[in-house]
């Protein structure tokens, strides 16, 4: 793109309102998913509070609580619940990275999030993939050697964000 | 500021520059690095896949390099516009690849002033913003404030206050047909008629051929007749002459110690992000002044103008667009210090011979009128009354239609005595060319 024209855009409180939205499907998940009420309304207040404070560390706090709640109970690991709440977690999550950068009466261009738009969406195909493969594998103990390695992979994918950070600087 | 707030205020600015992380880099590699781990250690197939995309979408977005940190430019535009003015402010950035959004404030059609911030992508090179001046005077209407953000807005590089563009609207102009001015004395050219003989059109009289007068001037056909008269062919030859054309002086004087509006209950109050009230006593006195000082100097004569309130932001009488300029800019000047000024300061020596004064005042107090009727012993004076009409009483107060009556029943007193004091008193700047026709005649 070379010029670009500033027209009047959209309100930022669009991107807000997609937080929002985000938050409000997380919560209806979980209440579809038999939590409990007080955690329901911790829920819900952290979600208030992602959409009043985008920059904030509430939207990664109820991500953690919600992961949690479905996962440690011990249901199927594959059921609706769970694959509808990771592309709500990332739209939450990119969301809020969104409106956390804008002040208020902020306007947004929509051509400006279609890249990142793009980007969110072959993240998610790649996900929604590892879960398809997830579904076919058989379900049995993980060798010792297999595990280890796995948690190898995980510590080098941290390396390669705090090399990638550094170079950054 | 000490050694400590020193030592904070660096450290805070060092940590403000450069690219550094947000609460979205932190939720992504920190948050889906932890829903992943936990999920492999607890072996939870489910938290891994909720985790994956913060974490994917993470080393994805970090994988280009952000690049230098861009800095917007600013295309020049002119000091001063005219009111109504549009154009296109062109801003240029030069932003890496990584930047996927420049967050830039900068102004809308719906916004007056410098605008909101407006969320666009980095890859654009060349911003155009509309720009349009509507309202006269000086004021900021461009301050780039910037912040540059990486893919998904990971890392960002701001907020950068930007420098602001300040631009003088010069007051808009209405035309105007000036009036008939007496002549100034020691004038050459011009539009008025002067009593002195000169090289006018209008003509003076017929009489005898003196030496030094031009041999053109001489009149045949008269002094054939007046051959015929006397029984001499070649009779003393007899020219025509003409009266002089000369230019003339016009005073404006503006009343800049008040600016007021017909509302009386925000007669106490100033104007809300404005320098002048809109529609206010100085508003009108400042475009009958521009309006009147283009009218009379586009017929040649000589304009100055005379800030009541502060004498050094006066301007000499002159001829010509470039005065007409100095004028405009003058008045916005002595806006900027409205209201500052205790009384009126008006002396001699601010208005040549025989120049016309004109005064553009709301009449609001008698230190005014006195300056007014004692220039009318020495000029010919006409008053614009710039006191917006009907005034509204203030509705917070019972007294206020009471108030109203008063303050309005003083400015019409004021007006009497200015008329009783040989001081013509117009409601506009239109009404000043009839005023002098009826005062001329």
């Amino acid at each position: 793109m070379s010029a670009l024209e500033v027209g009047r855009g959209r309100s930022a409180w669009w991107l807000r309102g997609a937080a929002g939205g985000a938050c409000a499907g997380i919560v209806l998940d979980l209440a579809l998913s038999g939590v409990s009420t007080v955690m329901l309304a911790v829920a819900a207040l952290l979600s208030l509070a992602a959409v009043l404070l985008p920059a904030s560390p509430a939207p990664l706090v109820l991500i953690c609580t919600a992961a949690l709640l479905l996962t440690l109970d011990g249901g199927d690991p594959l059921r609706p619940a769970v694959l509808v709440l990771i592309p709500l977690v990332h739209a939450l999550h990119l969301a809020c990275a969104l409106a956390g950068l804008l002040p208020g009466g902020a306007r947004f261009d929509p051509a400006a999030v279609r890249p990142t738009l793009r980007r969110a969406a072959a993240v998610q195909a790649v996900a929604l993939g590892f879960a398809a493969v997830a579904a076919v594998v058989p379900i049995t103990r993980t060798p010792e050697p297999v595990e280890l390695i796995a948690l190898l992979s995980i510590a080098g994918l941290a390396l390669l964000v705090i090399v990638a950070r550094q170079r950054r600087r | 500021m000490n050694r400590v707030q020193r030592w904070a205020t660096a450290r805070r600015t060092a940590g403000r520059s450069g690219w550094r992380g947000t609460d979205a880099l932190f939720r992504g590699a920190i948050g889906g690095l932890g829903l992943v781990g936990v999920g492999v250690v607890a072996h939870r197939i489910d938290l891994v896949l909720i985790g994956a995309p913060l974490l994917l979408g993470t080393i994805a977005a970090l994988a280009v390099p952000t690049g230098p940190v861009p800095a917007p430019k600013l295309e020049r535009l002119p000091a001063a516009v005219e009111s109504g003015d549009r154009t296109k402010a062109a801003i240029t950035v030069a932003a890496g690849p990584g930047v996927e959004y420049l967050a830039i404030r900068l102004p809308s059609p719906d916004h007056t002033a410098i605008g909101p911030v407006h969320l666009l992508p980095g890859s654009a090179t060349t911003i155009r913003a509309a720009l349009r001046w509507n309202a006269w005077g000086e004021g900021v209407d461009l301050r780039p404030d910037h912040l540059a953000a990486s893919r998904d807005a990971l890392l960002i590089n701001g907020p950068v206050v930007g420098a602001e563009s300040r631009r003088t609207v010069l007051p808009p102009i209405t035309p105007l047909a000036p009036g008939p001015l007496p002549p100034r004395a020691s004038g050459l050219v011009g539009a008025h008629r002067a009593r002195r003989p000169g090289d006018g059109v209008e003509l003076r009289a017929v009489r005898p051929f003196q030496p030094g007068d031009r041999l053109r001037r001489i009149d045949w056909r008269v002094t054939l007749r007046a051959g015929a008269a006397t029984g001499e062919p070649l009779a003393v030859p007899h020219v025509r002459e003409r009266h002089a054309e000369v230019d003339a002086d016009l005073v404006l004087v503006l009343d800049s110690l008040v600016d007021v509006g017909a509302d009386l209950g925000e007669w106490s109050t100033a104007a809300a992000g404005v320098a002048v009230r809109p529609g206010g006593s100085l508003d009108r006195a400042v475009r009958s002044a521009a309006s009147l000082a283009a009218g009379y100097l586009r017929q040649g004569d000589r304009v100055g103008l005379v800030d009541l309130g502060r004498p050094q932001l006066s301007v000499p009488p002159g001829v010509g667009h470039r005065q007409l300029v100095r004028v405009r800019h003058q008045l916005v000047a002595c806006t900027r210090t409205a209201g500052w000024a205790t009384r009126p300061v008006l002396l001699p020596k601010q208005i040549p011979r025989g120049a016309v004064v004109v005064f553009l005042s709301p009449f609001l107090d008698d230190a005014t009128v006195t300056a007014a009727t004692a220039t009318a012993r020495r000029h010919l004076v006409i008053a614009v009354d710039t006191l917006p009409a009907p005034l509204l009483a203030d509705p917070s107060t019972p007294w206020g239609e009471v108030v109203r009556l008063v303050v309005a029943g003083e400015h019409r007193a004021r007006r009497n005595a200015l008329r009783a004091n040989g001081v013509a008193v117009v409601d506009s700047a239109d009404a000043v060319a009839s005023a002098l026709r009826r005062v001329r005649s």
